[in-house]
């Protein structure tokens, strides 16, 4: 028996099981299962003719297929003792394709439902918590105040300049300079302590440099110094020309 | 306080907060009771409407959040230019749906109704944060139990889940 399915995609077996018998038109409760498992497994060949996976649960409903429609076969076993006739094979097939039938409906009306409000926008939560800390440490803030903080951001800012400003200008003094400065002190009198030397200025760049060049003096063997003991005064002598 | 100022307040919670805020909380802030409040919201509501503005109240799982309008979907998309909106396929809408009606429920037991596997569609709904792990059965393996999140009522417009579609029983129909 030839039969028109058109190869759409199925959801799984109970969606083309469905298909098959809307298609077929026929009472879910009383499905004509030899036909309906013609039409089942015809349309897995059809599947595999043009390549298409064939899941396992395809398989399993064929086999389940097969297996009631061979069951349908066998003679109705006699009512049983109790009155009760004997279950319908298809009854639990019938039920789970019910099932399914009630929630692929379900699911329709659902996307429906989502047609609209997909189209809703929403805004995203805000971290409440921050705002509040935030609003608490700006609160009490005139627009006064704001201009105050700012002017003395700019005066600060000034007298930073000020301040880096002496620090760039500085004497260069080099050794030689001081090497020269010593020599002429040390005409004018026999001798003088290292610190007489920093009477009018002090940093500790020219105290660094005064003490090269008095390094440099013995090197050189013009001056003697004289220092009693660790830390103390340091005299500079000037060196008798014999000696 | 009158009720015009209940309104504005609660506009200005609901403006602050963006996410859903739980009706409870509203009612201890403005400190009135549910029934007063929610008869407030409702007026604001068909003002809302009414007046056309551009924002709409909507209530989900007793909270109230702002939402736009679905109109103005093509304008506000073209300002935040939304990332691939992708739709749900027949598969997951069919997984969703199961889940919906009768959770909590395990994988297998979707499986189950559906004929096929759905782990795919699962963390599918799982990453669009349509559904989520409620806890597990009591039970062999004790099985991830899966139920829908607000987000869901959201995305279908629903207040609760007591306002699903009520499913069609094909026996009524049978029978008819």
């Amino acid at each position: 028996m030839a039969i028109n399915v058109k190869l759409q995609a199925f959801e799984g077996p109970l969606d083309l099981l469905l298909h098959l018998i809307e298609k077929a038109e026929v009472d879910i409760y009383d499905i004509p299962i030899a036909e309906i498992t013609d039409q089942y497994l015809s349309y897995i060949n059809m599947m595999e003719i043009h390549d298409l996976e064939v899941s396992s649960e395809f398989l399993v409903m064929a086999a389940t297929l097969l297996e009631i429609k061979s069951r349908m076969l066998l003679p109705k076993p006699r009512k049983e003792d109790d009155g009760t006739e004997a279950a319908d094979p298809r009854e639990e097939l019938v039920q789970k394709l019910i099932e399914y039938k009630k929630y692929k409906e379900a699911s329709l009306e659902l996307k429906d439902k989502l047609g609209i409000y997909e189209k809703v926008f929403y805004k995203d939560p805000e971290p409440i918590e921050d705002y509040i800390t935030d609003v608490t440490s700006i609160s009490n803030v005139s627009l006064d105040m704001l201009y105050i903080s700012f002017r003395n951001i700019l005066l600060k800012s000034q007298s930073k300049k000020r301040n880096s400003f002496s620090e760039i200008y500085r004497e260069v003094v080099t050794v030689d300079d001081k090497i020269r400065l010593i020599s002429k002190l040390l005409i004018s009198k026999p001798s003088f302590y290292f610190e007489d030397l920093f009477v009018n200025s002090c940093n500790r760049y020219d105290i660094i440099v005064t003490f090269l060049a008095v390094l440099e003096l013995i090197k050189r063997r013009s001056v003697n110094i004289e220092q009693e003991r660790n830390f103390d005064k340091i005299l500079i002598k000037r060196r008798a020309k014999d000696a | 306080m009158d009720i015009r100022e209940i309104k504005s307040i609660v506009e200005g919670l609901l403006f602050v907060a963006g996410d859903a805020v739980p009706i409870k909380e509203i009612c201890s802030i403005i400190n009135i009771d549910e029934t007063t409040l929610k008869r407030i919201v409702n007026q604001m509501m068909d003002t809302f409407s009414e007046e056309n503005r551009g924002v709409q109240i909507i209530e989900v799982n007793n909270c109230y959040q702002f939402c736009t309008r679905p109109e103005h979907y093509e304008y506000i998309e073209r300002l935040v230019k939304p990332q691939g909106r992708q739709g749900l396929s027949q598969a997951s809408l069919e997984t969703l749906a199961i889940i919906a009606y009768k959770q909590p429920i395990t994988k297998s037991q979707v499986d189950y109704i559906r004929g096929v596997k759905s782990e795919g569609c699962i963390s599918r709904l799982i990453e669009k944060g349509l559904i989520e792990e409620t806890g597990r059965m009591d039970g062999p393996g004790r099985p991830i139990l899966y139920g829908t999140t607000d987000n869901f009522l959201r995305l279908f417009g629903l207040k609760n889940l007591k306002e699903l579609p009520v499913l069609k029983e094909l026996s009524e129909e049978a029978g008819a």
